[in-house]
């Protein structure tokens, strides 16, 4: 017995693991800005009916799946909504009538072939407006921070792999990498060849979602 | 390193006679545990209370000391709980199974206990340290109370196993376990 209470004394230190560093400058692109989404949030993502809807669905769902590798401690959770009232991220091909107006907004834009959109509003991101029928503000607020545009001419064009490589890049902007990666092999390169995040961007998302944020995409679950 | 402790008591008055323990037992308490990880970047992951149920069942009787030997089976089911500064959210489930073998003495009313064995760590969503099951050895030692010639009693256990960590590094984790047992 005296063996036992002896072990249990010993030995007690919490188990502890290595934070992870950048691999590259996840601010580059927006000024020293370090944004991303509150600790434990559902970032609800609505991808419209339009042009190439269907592939693009597609694109998000394993650009996301993708994207999990980087949680380490449930940090998000990402999911798929029907409608663009419950949604916090629209992703769309660019040229269709938009779904949210940025237009008066002095819009952080991060563009690879395809364009992230967010507002910064001091420390959060203000809410883009929903648009009407015509394409005007509808009068319904959504709560919609992060527009995503994609060139759909790749799905057209019978360049699939390169449609997912802008989607999935895309995603890492939207999730919180706000610069690129120098190494051509890196999935958030701005011409990026692969369509899955490597260990470099795994590790730099990783290392962003746990910093105390410039801003905050919104206020934290409750 | 592991160990792990639990007591069982019976009881009584002043037993003329000692009245052997019930051979089948069944447990129901709480749980709480020291931090299942510190990260370097700021995270903390622990485990919350949670609901315990337990079933002892004594092997072996009569040996040297008035022991006795038996064999536990626990299961628990709590939320992970993550902390990184100011933010607090939720990892999910997470189930631990414990099997262990114990020895108990018994003096009077009061019991004490002490177990090996192996413990089963799954949690329902990808948080470290708990990206994959982990079957870990773990001890315990505990005490118990029991009033003579009543099913109920007390329990209380202390348990230990230690947890490695990919990339980083392993570390003990402690985990209290409170309950009201009863014989069968």
């Amino acid at each position: 017995m005296a063996l036992l209470a002896a072990a249990l004394l010993s030995g007690c230190e919490t188990p502890t693991a290595d934070g992870d560093g950048p691999a590259y400058d996840p601010t580059r692109l927006t000024g020293g800005v370090l944004y991303r989404w509150p600790l434990g949030a559902t970032v609800a993502i609505h991808v419209p009916d339009g042009t190439a809807s269907a592939p693009l669905k597609r694109a998000v769902q394993q650009g996301l799946a993708a994207w999990s590798s980087a949680w380490q401690y449930a940090e998000l959770r990402p999911v798929l909504v029907p409608s663009p009232l419950e949604a916090d991220v629209v992703v769309q091909v660019a040229g269709d009538p938009p779904v949210v107006v940025t237009e008066d907004c002095a819009a952080t834009m991060i563009g690879a072939a395809g364009r992230t959109i967010l507002c910064a509003a001091g420390d959060t991101a203000r809410t883009l407006p929903l648009t009407g029928a015509a394409g005007e503000p509808g009068g319904v607020p959504g709560r919609v921070k992060v527009l995503v545009l994609v060139d759909g001419r790749l799905v057209s064009e019978g360049q699939g792999e390169q449609f997912q490589a802008v989607v999935s890049h895309e995603l890492g902007h939207m999730l919180g990498l706000g610069g690129h990666s120098d190494s051509e092999g890196d999935l958030m390169y701005p011409a990026p060849a692969v369509t899955v995040p490597t260990e470099r961007d795994a590790a730099t998302l990783s290392y962003v979602l746990h910093q105390p944020p410039t801003l905050l995409l919104r206020p934290p679950p409750r | 390193m592991l160990v792990a402790l639990a007591f069982v008591g019976t009881a009584g008055a002043a037993p003329a006679q000692e009245i052997p323990p019930p051979a089948r037992e069944l447990v129901l308490g709480i749980s709480t545990s020291t931090p299942l990880l510190a990260d370097g970047n700021g995270t903390r992951v622990r485990s919350g209370l949670a609901p315990v149920v337990a079933a002892h069942l004594v092997a072996v009787r009569g040996l040297p000391g008035d022991m006795y030997a038996g064999v536990t089976v626990r299961g628990a089911r709590s939320s992970l709980s993550l902390r990184d500064d100011g933010e607090r959210w939720n990892g999910g489930s997470v189930w631990q199974v414990d099997v262990m073998a114990d020895a108990t003495w018994r003096r009077g009313p009061f019991s004490l206990t002490g177990a090996i064995g192996a413990t089963w760590l799954r949690a329902a969503r990808r948080v470290r340290p708990l990206e994959h099951a982990r079957v870990l050895p773990t001890g315990e030692i505990g005490v118990g109370i029991r009033r003579t010639g009543s099913p109920w009693g007390a329990r209380l256990g202390l348990q230990a196993y230690t947890l490695p960590v990919h990339g980083g590094q392993g570390g003990g984790v402690m985990r209290a376990i409170i309950g009201i047992a009863h014989g069968l």
